[in-house]
């Protein structure tokens, strides 16, 4: 009986629907918060079991529909119940500017009632069905979902504890959690449309009712705001239901699907209003601003409105649907203008954030606009890109939610501002952050690796979303980096230093300690989770595979388990160093060491303070958000409105890249490396060598032997040690090491994509070296690298794209095989490279974070805390970089004759020397814009040159 | 927002030739606060003219700042010459003029080098001192020394220069004088030079005044004053006008002290030309008794030096108000409100001389 | 081989010098002089330097900041006093606020003399105080071999 009760997916799935119902009413009906704890934590393990239970079940079967009779009165009733409630509410709490959502529920309920009794919707005969898109839902609600009600028990006793004025409604707070957990659940397996809509105003009634948990005016105001554009999104399953009924159709999704395929503008308008209501619930652009207001709930809320329920149920349907966006490319490219536009101007509103929750939110909505951007391209990468987004943003997510709450229990505050120390002051705490930040944005982690899916995919059908991708993630790379270097800062204050660890209750480690393991394994294991169940929905829905070149993520992993036994070298292999007070212009105080205090103007004793850059006087929210709610209006409209002119576009979908499977040997790679390893320093430094005396001669000087930076590197390499803070020996290395890698990536012919990420990642442990010090000098370097890394990123992103573009893949190995110099093809990107190349080789203008020119505004900025070895090994490590940099630079006259490109080479060398020598160094603000407007003018007018003038091509 | 950036900058700090600390109150790069702090350079020396006598003080005048060196020693000499009452030879005038004039081509150049290091332009830095050790060379020929003259006594100069090095001279400034259109040009037209000076560091025309704003500082906001204008010295006999411009920021500001090398230039020629024969010192005599207030224009401003004898070989009270002491409460002004970035450039724009200024 | 000799890096400190000095030692970067064809660097950060270049006298104010400075600068280091009042506090050795020469407060190996002191002369003063730390560097490494396997910092 059991055993064939764990065997049928049609159970296990039924189970996962009504047993959270069932929690939730047992919840709802017990007292006492022992027994409340007990069912919340027993009742979210077997949720976590049965789920995972069903995924191993079902890896193999692609497909099941499930028949249920009669039971279709419960959705009309279920919808007038929720209907009746909400009005009661609003009578109860509502105020005059609320008004809108009233009216809006009433005419939403007057259509249902009128299509429901009046035309009679016909019923559909699967109203239920499971396909692995649907198990990678069902875990990913099932374990986060449950990981995070475990969280809230210890959460919410704090939260009252911390809120003694508030009135404890625990029992109605569990019971909204689970009832979340079953609609979602029913959410992802509704065929449907009405059943859809039940559970889809379910959530969106929790959702309401979970954010005006606190009761007080501004919860209140946040709750009707996200209820009232959830209303706005439900109106479009409402308007759906409708017109299918008018039409009699059957009012399934799969039977949207397939009409919609073939065009019909039936299907597509139902497309296009279903991809409405999930706009608004994955909080997109214009409706964005619930989500941020969603803020206002206690912690737990927004971990699992952002990780694993709410805003997946609304990229859920959208790519559900992407089938039909894939084949009309005028409707499918107006819904990925959306998501690109979200992305870009969400990520760079969440620069402006200190407070750390809108922060994440801002972060959470960029996410989301790259998996509806995804959906809206709608190939095969593309989905698979987008599901692999939903899998690593739900668990990164919910990990940085729930750590953050921890944290502001701990520390009193949700000011990023606030965080600094909190490496020294709470260990394990701040790892959970950091991996959660890593999860989200650097390179062997899964954002990452959906990330670059997107990139290949956008490439090869929208250059205009590849576009808004490339200077939307540049931001992302900042805000993140920046709060990761305030949380290995040392403290301002060594009052603030201890916390007490044992606050942190064993609830808490549980939830936060597995989805620590998960951040891990799902990086090990994507090639398993492509191919079990990914692969499996891609080929059931769009007959294809997810792509090819992520099936070999050798070095993926060898990143991974470099960043893993860093630390552990790093304690086995320190040199010798002596700890110094930080530089702060010779006014230190003698009597402190650990931290930073000088003697001010005014005699009296300051404390060095360091707040992290907002670039507001730059960005401004307000104005962003309200560009952003324009373009979102009109690209709405457009997409509705689209489906009723009949343009015959042509889909100008560039064939994948190539992969090239055959990978070189062993015996191959380790000569590459070893090469790289050793060559690579004496050239980087006979190029300073060179560099020096040419900038000496144009300066009438006689300038250094060629060999001088070998002497300055000895020298360095033996001369004593000091640091402020050991760890920036530990970032160091990382830097180090990971140009190293870098370079072993680009020499053995891997990506180009993933040399420039684990270069983001080398670049990004030298911000942190710099952050790792209580020195003014170098945290301000480090803002300003930053800065340089997300002016540049762009140039060097787009550098990619542009050779993929023009030879079809973005394998070195292919790339440096063309048939011809890629700079006939690529003459905007070769400009924007060698910008980006003055500005990597810390040339004026552009030496904005460190300079070889010894006075600077910064002393020495980033490097100003290293000394001895460390400095010299900061020396090589640019010298690594130096040599990678000019390696991609000559990928684009690779095929002249090896003198000629010498020529060319020593010739573009001394340009830059030259540029050097005539400007003065640009404001970090003219530096961005100067990048930006190059990569978009040059890059960008390049970029479409190419793509048209290859889609042209490819077509017979 | 709580929280700002609170960070020192100087004393020691590679764009700060000089010591002086600023508390640099930061929200991003904006500077909200800037408060300064002196007193690292004070050596007291016009208490030394207690113990030293006051032929001797002349030295120590000389030394209250390396870069306007001679010029301190020309108001020194000129205050002392008023209380004894000395009538200074013409030839000895004209020769002080002509030094003057010279160590002003040297600090400007001198200041315009570090400008241009402190927007990171290397090159230009390096261009710049390089005329301006052809300029030392001259000066080390005439004067005989390079940075501290030593050639300014009371009743006169030190020594005399002879036709052939005038002639050399004239010869030599010439030249220089070509150069420096060279380098102007591109100070004055180079646009990135421009986007790091223009609009930054504003300090209006009323504000310019009613901070006590001298030198070079104020007639970049339109005032036409300058202390040659007294017609002290030889500057009785040579026909200028200072050099002003409206806009008050720091392109202005290095426009000024730009024209001001080519109005000394001419200074120069003119004064070559009709350089009188004669004698170039008279002998002192009595003990100085009673006060003087001398008024010159340095390379930074307006300086005054305060002498009162009292009939011994001490001075009784030496006091030196000198231009960047003028300019400082200017310079807190204009301070507000830029960014971090420009705290160097703004700092330097108004050629600050802490030496001078702490004495 | 002592590669201190072919690349050592300065950081210059302005005590309380008239700046005459101070120009000389700036002046001693540029095209006339080029120190860089010596290997010569001016840093302007205590953790790069190895060459601390002291100009003017201590006075009550820079006392320690001077201390500061030098104990931030990595081993094996020299200073190199510039100018009288450095040495001294030569013409101003009189004057109340100032505590004479660098060698009252930090330990100096090069003295270069001159009112103001000539490039030339603070070349030299350079190449010699190079040439000291032949000496230092073996002390430290008789220090180092004694010291194995200890961190040298008692802090940590």
């Amino acid at each position: 009986m059991f055993s064939e009760f764990i065997q049928n997916p049609v159970h296990l799935m039924s189970f996962l629907v009504l047993f959270p119902f069932f929690s939730a009413m047992l919840l709802a009906w017990m007292k006492g918060s022992f027994w409340q704890s007990w069912i919340v934590r027993w009742s979210s393990l077997l949720l976590m079991l049965t789920s995972l239970l069903l995924a191993f079940q079902t890896s193999w079967r692609p497909h099941l529909f499930f028949i249920l009779p009669h039971l279709h009165w419960i959705t009309t009733l279920g919808d007038l119940i929720i209907t009746l409630f909400l009005f009661w509410i609003f009578l109860k709490k509502g105020t005059r500017k609320e008004l809108w959502i009233l009216s809006l529920l009433i005419f939403q309920t007057i259509i249902l009632l009128y299509t429901d009794w009046v035309l009679g919707l016909k019923t559909t005969p699967f109203p239920f069905y499971l396909d692995s898109f649907s198990i990678i839902m069902i875990l990913i609600i099932g374990v986060i979902g449950g990981l995070i009600c475990i969280y809230a028990i210890p959460y919410m006793k704090t939260y009252h504890n911390h809120h003694p004025h508030l009135p404890d409604h625990r029992r109605r707070f569990f019971f909204l959690f689970f009832l979340f957990l079953s609609a979602m659940t029913g959410i992802v397996i509704s065929n449907d449309l009405s059943w859809l809509l039940l559970f889809w105003e379910i959530t969106t009634l929790c959702c309401f009712l979970l954010i005006g948990y606190a009761d007080d005016a501004e919860a209140r105001k946040n709750a009707f705001l996200a209820l009232g554009y959830n209303l706005i999104g439900s109106l479009g399953i409402v308007i759906t239901l409708w017109i299918l009924a008018e039409m009699h159709q059957k009012p399934s999704l799969t039977h949207i699907i397939s009409l919609g395929k073939l065009g019909a503008i039936l299907g597509l308008l139902a497309a296009a209003l279903l991809a409405l209501a999930g706009l608004a619930k994955s909080a997109q652009l214009p409706f964005s601003s619930w989500l941020t207001g969603a803020m206002v709930a206690p912690t737990p809320v927004s971990a699992l409105l952002h990780s694993s329920t709410m805003v997946n149920a609304g990229v859920f349907l959208i790519l559900k649907l992407a089938p039909i966006f894939h084949a009309h490319i005028a409707l499918g490219e107006s819904l990925s203008f959306i998501g690109g536009i979200t992305f870009l101007i969400s990520s760079i509103i969440a620069l402006n954030q200190s407070n750390i929750k809108r922060m994440l939110a801002y972060s959470t909505i960029s996410n989301l606009g790259l998996i509806v951007a995804c959906a809206g391209i709608g190939t095969p990468e593309a989905i698979w890109a987008a599901i692999f987004l939903i899998i690593f943003h739900a668990i990164a997510k919910a990990l940085l939610f729930q750590t953050v709450g921890t944290v502001e229990h701990q520390i009193g505050s949700r000011d990023i501002e606030t965080m600094d120390g909190l490496w020294i002051r709470h260990r394990g705490l701040t790892l959970a952050l950091i991996l959660g930040t890593l999860g989200m944005f650097l390179v062997p982690f899964g954002m990452l690796i959906s990330k670059w899916a997107c990139l290949q995919t956008f490439i090869h059908s929208s250059p205009i979303l590849a576009l808004l991708l490339v200077f939307g993630s540049a931001p992302t790379l900042f805000f993140w980096s920046k709060w990761m270097g305030k949380l290995i800062s040392p403290p301002s204050t060594p009052s603030e230093i201890t916390l007490d660890s044992s606050l942190v209750s064993k609830d808490t480690w549980f939830s936060i300690g597995m989805l620590m393991i998960l951040t891990l394994v799902a990086c090990f294991l994507f090639p398993a989770i492509s191919h079990f169940w990914v692969d499996p929905y891609l080929g059931l829905t769009m007959s294809s595979l997810g792509p090819w070149t992520l099936h070999h993520p050798l070095f993926l992993w060898v990143t991974l388990i470099l960043l893993l036994i860093l630390p552990a070298g790093f304690f086995f292999l320190a040199p010798s160093y002596k700890t110094v007070t930080p530089y702060l212009c010779g006014l230190n105080i003698p009597a402190t060491t650990s931290n930073a205090q000088f003697q001010g103007s005014l005699g009296q004793i300051h404390t060095v303070q360091i707040r992290n850059y907002y670039l507001t006087s730059y960005f401004k929210e307000k104005s962003l958000l309200k560009i952003g709610q324009v373009l979102g209006i009109i690209f709405l409209l457009i997409m509705i409105l689209i489906n009723f002119h009949h343009w015959k576009l042509s889909t100008p979908f560039l064939p994948p890249p190539v992969w090239n499977s055959n990978s070189p040997s062993w015996l191959h790679l380790g000569m590459v490396a070893l090469l790289f390893f050793i060559s690579a320093p004496i050239l980087g430094a006979l190029l300073t060598g060179f560099d020096r005396i040419v900038t000496a001669r144009i300066q009438n000087r006689y300038g250094p032997p060629l060999l001088q930076p070998f002497y300055d590197i000895l020298k360095l390499w033996n001369k004593q040690t000091s640091v402020v803070n050991p760890m920036q020996i530990f970032y160091v290395w990382g830097f180090v090491l990971f140009m190293l890698l870098t370079g072993f990536i680009f020499f053995s012919g891997e990506s180009l994509l993933l040399v420039i990420f684990s270069m983001m990642l080398g670049s990004l442990f030298l911000t942190l070296a710099a952050f790792s010090t209580p020195s003014p000098y170098s945290h301000l370097g480090a803002e300003r690298e930053l800065i340089q890394m997300m002016a540049y990123e762009p140039l060097l992103l787009l550098t990619a794209l542009g050779m993929d573009l023009s030879t079809g893949s973005f394998q070195i190995q292919t790339i440096a095989t063309s048939h011809y110099p890629l700079l006939y093809q690529l003459p905007g990107f070769f400009l924007g490279f060698l910008m980006l190349l003055t500005i990597k080789l810390r040339k004026s203008p552009f030496d904005l974070s460190t300079s070889h020119h010894g006075h600077q505004e910064l002393v020495k900025g980033l490097t100003t805390e290293f000394s001895g070895s460390l400095l010299a090994l900061i020396e090589i490590g640019h010298w690594y970089e130096n040599i990678i940099l000019l390696g991609i630079l000559c990928l684009f006259i690779l095929h002249w004759p090896w003198e000629i490109l010498l020529t060319v080479l020593t010739f573009l060398f001394i340009f830059e020397i030259l540029i050097d020598n005539t400007y003065a160094r640009f404001t970090w603000e003219k530096t961005l814009q100067t990048a930006w407007i190059v990569a978009a003018l040059f890059g960008g007018s390049n970029l479409l040159f190419l793509f048209y003038y290859h889609s042209i091509n490819v077509r017979p | 927002m709580g929280k700002q950036t609170i960070i020192p900058f100087g004393p020691q700090h590679p764009v700060l030739p000089e010591p002086i600390h600023l508390d640099l109150v930061l929200e991003d790069e904006q500077v909200l606060q800037a408060i300064p702090r002196i007193g690292f350079v004070h050596r007291g020396l016009e208490k030394l003219a207690e113990k030293k006598d006051f032929q001797d003080m002349v030295y120590v005048g000389e030394r209250i700042c390396g870069i306007c060196s001679f010029i301190h020693s020309v108001a020194f000499c000129q205050a002392m010459e008023s209380i004894l009452g000395i009538e200074v030879p013409e030839r000895a005038q004209s020769l002080r003029g002509f030094w003057s004039e010279l160590s002003r081509i040297h600090s400007h150049w001198l200041w315009m080098g570090l400008l241009a290091d402190s927007f990171g332009f290397e090159n230009l830095f390096m261009q710049t001192w390089k005329l301006r050790e052809s300029l030392l060379d001259l000066v080390e020929a005439t004067a005989g020394g390079r940075v501290i003259y030593g050639s300014c006594k009371i009743g006169g100069v030190r020594r005399d220069i002879s036709l052939e090095l005038i002639t050399q001279a004239q010869t030599t400034l010439k030249a220089l004088y070509t150069q420096h259109q060279i380098l102007a040009s591109i100070f004055e037209n180079d646009t990135s030079i421009q986007h790091r000076t223009q609009g930054k560091g504003m300090l209006s025309k009323d504000k310019a005044y009613e901070l006590g704003a001298v030198g070079p500082t104020l007639r970049a906001s339109g005032w036409p004053l300058d202390a040659r204008l007294l017609k002290y010295g030889t500057y009785q006999n040579l026909e200028f006008q200072p050099v002003v411009e409206t806009q008050g920021d720091c392109y202005a500001r290095m426009r000024v002290r730009i024209r001001e090398v080519d109005q000394s230039f001419d200074l120069i020629n003119q004064l070559l030309k009709k350089l009188p024969d004669g004698p170039v010192e008279t002998k002192i005599t009595g003990m100085p008794s009673g006060e003087h207030f001398e008024r010159v224009e340095q390379p930074r401003g307006e300086v005054v030096h305060y002498l009162k004898g009292n009939g011994s070989k001490f001075l009784e009270r030496y006091r030196v108000r000198t231009p960047t002491f003028a300019n400082l409460p200017a310079l807190v002004e204009i301070l507000k409100g830029c960014t971090f970035a420009d705290v160097p450039i703004i700092v330097l724009s108004i050629d600050p001389c802490i030496s001078c200024t702490e004495r | 081989m002592n590669f201190l000799k072919k690349s050592p890096w300065i950081l210059h400190y302005d005590a309380s010098s008239c700046n005459g000095c101070d120009i000389e030692v700036l002046a001693c970067l540029t095209p006339i002089y080029d120190v860089e064809r010596l290997g010569i660097i001016n840093t302007g950060n205590p953790k790069h330097a190895d060459i601390l270049l002291i100009t003017g006298a201590i006075n009550a104010q820079n006392q320690s900041v001077v201390q500061t400075l030098y104990e931030q600068m990595p081993a094996p280091k020299v200073v190199v006093a510039i100018g009288a009042c450095a040495l001294s506090g030569g013409i101003f050795s009189q004057c109340y606020n100032l505590h004479q020469g660098v060698d009252s407060t930090i330990p100096v190996d090069i003295y270069v003399p001159g009112c103001a002191a000539r490039p030339e002369a603070i070349i030299d003063g350079v190449l010699q105080a190079v040439a000291c730390f032949n000496q230092k560097q073996t002390i430290r490494s008789n220090q180092k071999r004694t010291s194995h396997g200890i961190k040298l910092d008692s802090h940590h």
